[in-house]
């Protein structure tokens, strides 16, 4: 490929087909539902075409399409989103969370791990709230870093740290209730501890205070 | 390190987002500490275990063909209107076109990049703020003193890119100086300055003499890197800009060898 000649079909196919999968895939945990996604998946890719011309060849296309995906997300759900932002906030407010890592007897967090089922988790998932629900599947089946993450999402990388830390409480939070109403495990956390906030900053501030 | 400060870490440390003296911190604190230690693996293998349940759904035949169809109708894909908006953004872009031309063909033989500019890239995308935050070159360098065992000069880079500010790193065994610059029109530079031996491998694909120095370009990670030596010092560059970019800088900063302060 030569810089001067404007980009070809060929081009495009090469660099984007193979991140259908990615892009389908995140689409439907997004969208919750199999025609939408699809919509969804062509809107972004054909969009993605049209302004194919302004991706600098080199760069993360994976993250640039996923930046497009979740615009064209954004665009048709931020109503309903909003929507079940609201609806959501009740039972994962705060107290409600609990801590699954650290906060229950070990060995229930053990056996919690050994006996998880894929339903459940793709059920836990989807009843986390959309932008933690996002941070989650970018980062942890997608492998973006948190750098990407903020660029995709459009946010500082702190948002992305503490939306990512949140979703990831809220769905073993989730997960833990399915197993205790399944008898897989018995003991239910108590002593739910508020998350500490995710301020590294703050760290590094008093320890570099405390060392001057 | 207490406990309640490495929690706001472990989940970072588990998404291998920290470098350098945070990861030092949390990992000893792991030594040290059973608790954190064992929160630690649960988060790991919590983690793991929702990817391994989690399977990517195989793509409906339907959408595949829907699309095929509809760039089988598109009509060719234009030149952006961006270029006569930013004139200045196109020399930058068809150096990161040609050199991903160029790296194409490397990409394919699956050569992966040394582990020190790999290290360089995983440095520039990780977003973790600076230990000084200055818009002068200098005063970074000044603030290196004693923090590293090299005199740290300070890059004279006029008006291709300002100084943001700067970060003690761990380059494998040793600690390294990394400035974090800003180049016009938004973009982000990362330097990394390490004492190096004859058994670093610094090499990229591509090899050019700039202001004096013998550069090595290549990219990692939707990165692009040039590296060079200068004495026992080897200074690795990390850029969403591409090789041309990145060999003005060098020009405009090494144009001369500099000397030692």
């Amino acid at each position: 490929m030569t810089f001067r000649r404007t980009a070809t079909k060929t081009d495009f196919e090469r660099e984007v087909m193979p991140h259908m999968g990615s892009l389908y895939g995140v689409a439907l945990r997004m969208t919750k539902n199999e025609g939408e996604a699809e919509d969804l998946v062509q809107e972004a890719v054909l969009r993605a075409y049209r302004f194919f011309d302004s991706f600098e060849a080199g760069t993360n296309c994976k993250a640039w399409l996923f930046r497009i995906l979740t615009n064209a997300f954004n665009n048709r759900y931020r109503e309903r989103e909003r929507e079940q932002e609201i609806l959501g906030e009740v039972e994962t407010s705060e107290a409600n969370i609990g801590q699954f890592v650290g906060g229950a007897p070990r060995d229930a967090e053990t056996a919690l791990l050994g006996r998880m089922l894929s339903r459940d988790v793709e059920r836990a998932l989807a009843a986390v709230p959309g932008e933690f629900r996002l941070a989650v599947i970018l980062a942890d089946l997608e492998d973006f870093s948190y750098k990407e993450i903020a660029e995709i999402m459009e946010c500082p990388a702190g948002t992305v740290m503490s939306r990512l830390y949140r979703g990831r409480k809220i769905l073993q939070k989730l997960l833990y209730d399915y197993a205790v109403e399944q008898g897989i495990v018995r003991t239910t956390a108590t002593g739910s501890s508020p998350d500490a906030p995710v301020d590294l900053d703050e760290y590094r501030r008093k320890k570099s205070s405390s060392e001057a | 390190m207490q406990c309640s400060e490495a929690d706001a870490f472990l989940h970072a440390y588990v998404d291998g987002e920290l470098a350098g003296l945070d990861r030092d911190t949390v990992e000893q604190h792991l030594v040290d500490c059973d608790d954190c230690s064992h929160r630690c693996r649960l988060m790991a293998r919590f983690k793991a275990a929702v990817r391994g349940h989690l399977r990517r759904p195989d793509v409906p035949d339907g959408l595949r063909r829907k699309i095929a169809a509809s760039l089988a109708s598109a009509p060719p894909i234009q030149r952006h209107r961006i270029w006569h908006e930013y004139p200045r953004a196109v020399p930058a872009a068809a150096a990161a076109v040609a050199l991903f031309a160029i790296l194409g063909s490397a990409r394919q033989g699956n050569r992966r990049a040394p582990v020190l500019l790999q290290q360089a890239v995983r440095t520039y995308h990780s977003s973790l703020p600076m230990d000084v935050v200055a818009s002068s070159c200098d005063q970074v360098a000044r603030w290196f003193r004693g923090k590293v065992d090299f005199n740290v000069a300070s890059p004279h880079l006029g008006d291709v890119a300002a100084c943001l500010g700067g970060r003690v790193i761990n380059v494998q065994d040793r600690f390294g100086a990394y400035f974090l610059l800003d180049a016009p029109g938004g973009h982000r530079v990362g330097m990394m300055v390490f004492n190096a031996g004859d058994e670093d491998d610094l090499g990229g694909p591509i090899r050019r003499t700039v202001g004096g120095h013998e550069v090595y370009f290549g990219t990692a990670h939707g990165a692009s890197t040039a590296a060079f030596r200068e004495r026992d010092l080897a200074y690795v560059m990390t850029s969403d800009l591409g090789e041309d970019a990145l060999s003005n800088m060098i020009e405009t900063a090494w144009h001369e060898p500099q000397q030692a302060q």
